[in-house]
């Protein structure tokens, strides 16, 4: 269990100084990312935070996909 | 005053740390404070009911807090329901203070929140939903039938996730909500498995 420990803390550490140091590459794994797993993502879930404040905004589709 | 118990997993601090990785940092703070109104929720009802707070946990899938005390079956359901419900709260209020202030990042801060919220009230095990569905089916059918309701429950909730997912995978939607069933139908099969374990089935 020790072991698996140190794993996962040496791969954190790994990860942040790659963040760090390589700062395109991790925005290309950000896009890279957000494209397979939730396209427009951000912009979706910005529209229904906009969406509940104002009201004659018309509310986009809850489903990932479908976008504002 | 006993001290309280802080847990850290590795598998959490590694979520974190991918979470720096794919977020933008104004991303990143929306969901900090979306998250933290989520747990003052909690906190605020095991305080309100007199619970003794004794933890803090994070892990993978998420935060908890540990208390102890005798709150009953409802009033575990009601700090289950308060992080999902200060949640909204806070949704409504960033959403209209950013629109008045014309500021995209709340209206993103309340957009996370809701959807952290509404995930949130699904009935699966590692979720408030479950636990919220879990007390209230104890305090009105009793520990047995309770057990296999909200194991139905949380089944058909992952199953129906997957169902979405799929499709919308193959429209170029993401894999975001398959995976979020997948996640969830491992999490109550852990859950149920280490429930019978206890039970000595």
């Amino acid at each position: 269990m020790r072991d698996r420990r140190g794993l996962f803390w040496a791969a954190l550490i790994l990860l942040l100084l790659w963040r760090l140091l390589f700062p395109a590459a991790a925005a290309e794994v950000r896009d890279w990312a957000e494209a397979a797993l939730w396209p427009r993502g951000g912009e979706t879930v910005a529209a229904w935070g906009r969406a509940l404040g104002a009201e004659e905004e018309r509310i986009p589709a809850l489903l990932p996909g479908a976008g504002p | 005053m006993k001290r309280l118990c802080w847990e850290l997993s590795p598998g959490a601090a590694l979520a974190g740390a991918l979470l720096l990785v794919l977020l933008r940092p104004e991303e990143l703070a929306a969901l900090a404070l979306a998250v933290l109104c989520h747990e003052l929720g909690h906190l605020a009802a095991i305080l309100a009911l007199r619970q003794r707070l004794t933890g803090f946990r994070a892990r993978v899938g998420g935060f908890s807090l540990d208390y102890a005390g005798d709150a009953g079956d409802l009033g575990r359901a009601l700090i289950a329901g308060a992080g999902p419900g200060a949640g909204l709260l806070y949704a409504l209020a960033a959403s209209r203070l950013g629109v008045a202030l014309e500021r995209d990042w709340l209206c993103l801060s309340a957009g996370l929140s809701l959807l952290l919220s509404l995930l949130n009230l699904l009935p699966a095990p590692p979720l408030d939903g479950g636990q919220l569905c879990a007390c209230l089916a104890r305090a009105a059918l009793g520990p047995a039938r309770a057990e296999g309701l909200c194991g139905l429950l949380s089944t058909a909730t992952g199953c129906l996730l997957l169902a979405a997912g799929i499709p919308t995978l193959l429209r170029g939607g993401g894999a975001a909500l398959l995976l979020a069933g997948l996640w969830l139908l491992v999490s109550s099969r852990s859950a149920e498995a280490a429930s019978q374990r206890g039970s000595g089935k």
